[in-house]
């Protein structure tokens, strides 16, 4: 009898155990990998997230998201591709989901506080008229070539958008062809 | 302008904003907003297996005082039913599907679209695999006995239940309008919720693939 409540005492704790392992805590090095993969990465982010990001929807709000769901799928991370192609690929999954307003309840939680937006005041931007136009030129392309384009304007080669978007390499070099040209002629409008 | 001139614009566009980042305290609020999601993930595990647990043991006690009677084989069908309903509801939920995001952004437009279909298909077809089954073992129970007096139950059965004709049509006229106001109901939320969403996907996805 008592051998027989020493198995079912000692099944339960490994049980338990095992139960935890299954949570799968957030360990220290996860920690580390995340600080360097927002490090890295938060510029091109936000980068992508002001395109995505129209009222009510701000592209902070869609930044912090992001981060989310980076955190969140880090464990799930295998190294089949590179850090920067996963964080490409969360990136403008989230911000097209968002966009499509599939996610009708991800965006309901409140700001998080440990992020803080700044504009820089001693960096006077000359550009800023022709990155309006850029960005104007850019919202009147559809969804896919959206994302195409943004992922070349980040200076990726065309095998590397052919990774995050899911399409081959040479059907991205036709497509840029054509999206490359409309851009232009889009941009060329505006600044004459 | 020339590629690299607007790649600068594009880069540029960003070196005037600062973000800064508290990455501790970041971290602390992820874990208490995803342990606010999943609460809300298993209240309503919670809710729906103890309504399933409440309604399958209330039904089954009801199954004992009828033993042996066509109201048993009603019974036996709600259940079943209704376990089937939870099932349904359980194996379609979104988490299966679109959870995964660090996958091609066409693979994850495809695995969207696929759970959209999946629920469309399932709020077409309430009528089949929800609607009826309840419907037919709910008319079992009613339209089965016309002596209730003579059987062994409780007080309260006795006067819930329709014994006469009369009671029996109104009964039965109640529950038939409630599962039709709940089928055009399942359909029209396909119509209205999914299927835009499904067709702008489609246009995504072609977007994406034509030219080739």
């Amino acid at each position: 009898m008592q051998i027989a409540s020493y198995i079912i005492f000692q099944g339960t704790v490994i049980f338990w155990y095992l139960l935890s392992l299954n949570k799968k805590p957030y360990s220290i090095v996860a920690h580390i990998q995340f600080e360097q993969i927002l490090e890295n990465n938060k510029t091109k982010i936000f980068r992508i997230c002001r395109i995505y990001g129209v009222t009510p929807l701000e592209p902070e709000d869609l930044f912090q998201e992001v981060v989310y769901q980076i955190w969140k799928s880090l464990s799930s991370f295998q190294g089949n591709s590179s850090v920067d192609t996963w964080v490409y690929r969360i990136t403008l999954n989230v911000c097209m989901r968002s966009k499509l307003k599939l996610e009708r309840d991800a965006f309901k939680t409140a700001r998080f506080e440990g992020v803080e937006f700044k504009i820089s005041e001693n960096n006077a931007i000359p550009e800023e008229e022709r990155y309006l136009y850029l960005k104007q030129c850019i919202a009147e392309l559809n969804e896919a070539d959206t994302s195409i384009i943004v992922l070349y304007l980040e200076a990726l080669s065309y095998k590397e958008i052919a990774s995050i978007t899911g399409l081959t390499e040479n059907h991205v070099a036709v497509k840029m062809k054509r999206i490359r040209k409309k851009l232009f002629e889009c941009i060329n409008a505006k600044t004459r | 302008m020339e590629d690299q001139e607007l790649k600068n614009i594009w880069k540029r566009a960003s070196e005037n904003q600062e973000i800064t980042m508290d990455t501790q305290q970041l971290i602390r609020q992820f874990k208490t907003g995803m342990e606010q999601r999943e609460q809300i993930v298993r209240r309503r595990d919670i809710r729906e297996i103890s309504t399933a647990i409440v309604f399958i043991v209330g039904l089954s006690c009801m199954a004992l005082d009828f033993l042996w009677s066509p109201v048993t084989i009603g019974i036996v069908i709600t259940i079943g039913a209704f376990l089937n309903f939870i099932y349904k509801l359980r194996s379609n939920r979104k988490s299966k599907f679109t959870q995964r995001l660090f996958v091609p952004i066409k693979k994850q437009l495809e695995q969207q679209r696929l759970f959209m279909k999946h629920q469309t298909k399932l709020l077409r077809t309430v009528l089949y695999w929800a609607v009826l089954p309840i419907f037919s073992g709910y008319m079992m129970i009613v339209w089965s006995i016309w002596d209730i007096e003579n059987y062994e139950v409780s007080s309260l059965i006795k006067l819930l239940y329709p014994n006469d004709l009369r009671d029996k049509m109104i009964m039965s006229v109640i529950v038939l309008a409630s599962v039709s106001y709940m089928v055009w109901i399942n359909k029209k939320a396909a119509r209205v919720n999914w299927k835009p969403l499904i067709d702008k996907i489609d246009e995504i996805i072609n977007e994406m693939e034509n030219e080739r």
